[in-house]
């Protein structure tokens, strides 16, 4: 059986391995290549879940944890890259993504969510049980009061870091007068500095030259 | 294909055929003794027997004669704050192999705690050497302390 490793690692504290494959170097590959590499892959971390799950059956410390992270950085970019394939493929004969389709709809709350599309044997028209699950019947009176509470709190929650920006803002104009404002504006750009700097409090306490 | 979002099958259409599996699998030692050609194995929920069945044979190229699988609840656990974790669920598939094939279960770890009791044997003997040799400057002077001397 392949679900374990070499015997060689069994007794090591440290498993020295290479990094994780980049897209960049992924994409020069052919789909054969990329498809032998994703067993691969597939096959390793088997490999790697078995050996951890023996070794935290038996109380003893997995040697080198981060081999399994590498592996999966792997497969996802490997999956990217096909993933950009098959869109490139279906923009050029069909016109479309490809993708998963999907739309923003608004839940019973009130909030908007992506919904994910999925075929359906029978269509929605002829479908009684799933019209009586949709819940259509959720107060929007309550719904509109929700979300006017729930803006207020992204509101709040807004402000207090503007101002608390604005505040630290002050504190760095009165100790520091003669820092980059460029690079101040650039790190705080809803401070307005032309008009913070003639405050009293981003004034220090010396003559102003 | 990669989007992991396949057409739903309507009966007379060409079979699904998955180019990129993300299943996973591990082989697990069985918490009660099996007969010599059964191995058991976690998986990933959504596989079913016949997936089980094809990524032994096609992938690990493992003779399948039989495939047994259930979905384990994971565990549920209360935290010393007081609220309530749940470990994942898990597919637990018991596999028999063909005639004359059997499967042990290799010792990884026993070489390993033997290795490391070699070790920490060794350093408890290097720390009593020391220890005598720390001692023995004051073996003329007993009942003063060992920082005494220099």
């Amino acid at each position: 059986m392949q679900f374990f490793d070499e015997k060689d690692n069994w007794e090591r504290d440290e498993v020295r391995v290479g990094r994780a494959w980049r897209i960049p170097e992924l994409r020069i590959k052919s789909n054969d290549d990329l498809h032998k590499l994703w067993f691969v892959l597939l096959k390793e971390r088997n490999m790697l879940m078995t050996m951890e799950h023996e070794y935290k059956q038996k109380f003893e410390p997995f040697p080198s944890p981060e081999r399994l992270d590498k592996v999966n950085e792997s497969m996802v970019n490997l999956e990217e890259v096909v993933r950009e394939r098959n869109r490139a493929y279906f923009e050029l004969e069909t016109g479309e993504t490809g993708e998963r389709p999907g739309r923003l709809t608004p839940n019973a709350l009130g909030m908007n969510y992506w919904y994910k599309a999925s075929e359906h044997v029978v269509p929605p028209h002829a479908n009684g049980t799933w019209w009586r699950q949709k819940h259509l019947w959720y107060d929007r009176k309550e719904c509109a009061q929700f979300l006017t509470y729930y803006r207020e709190k992204l509101f709040l929650a807004k402000r207090k870091q503007r101002i608390r920006d604005r505040n630290h803002v002050l504190g760095l104009l009165r100790r520091f007068p003669d820092m980059d404002m460029e690079a101040l504006k650039e790190q705080y750009p809803t401070v307005d500095i032309e008009r913070v700097k003639r405050w009293k409090k981003a004034t220090g306490h010396f003559v102003p030259k | 294909m990669s989007t992991r979002w396949y057409p739903i099958y309507q009966k007379g259409n060409p079979q699904l055929r998955v180019f990129l599996p993300n299943f996973w699998m591990k082989i697990v030692r069985p918490q009660v003794k099996q007969p010599a050609n059964m191995v058991k194995f976690i998986t990933s929920v959504q596989m079913t027997d016949y997936d089980i069945k094809n990524y032994l044979e096609k992938i690990y190229k493992v003779p399948v004669a039989n495939v047994r699988s259930e979905i384990v609840e994971g565990e549920l656990k209360r935290s010393k704050l007081g609220y309530i974790i749940k470990d994942d669920d898990y597919r637990a598939a018991y596999i028999t192999l063909k005639k004359g094939e059997t499967f042990k279960f290799p010792d990884i770890c026993e070489e390993k705690q033997k290795k490391d009791e070699s070790d920490f044997k060794k350093a408890q003997e290097q720390a009593k050497v020391s220890y005598e040799a720390f001692t023995s400057r004051n073996k003329k002077r007993p009942g003063v302390p060992g920082w005494f001397s220099f």
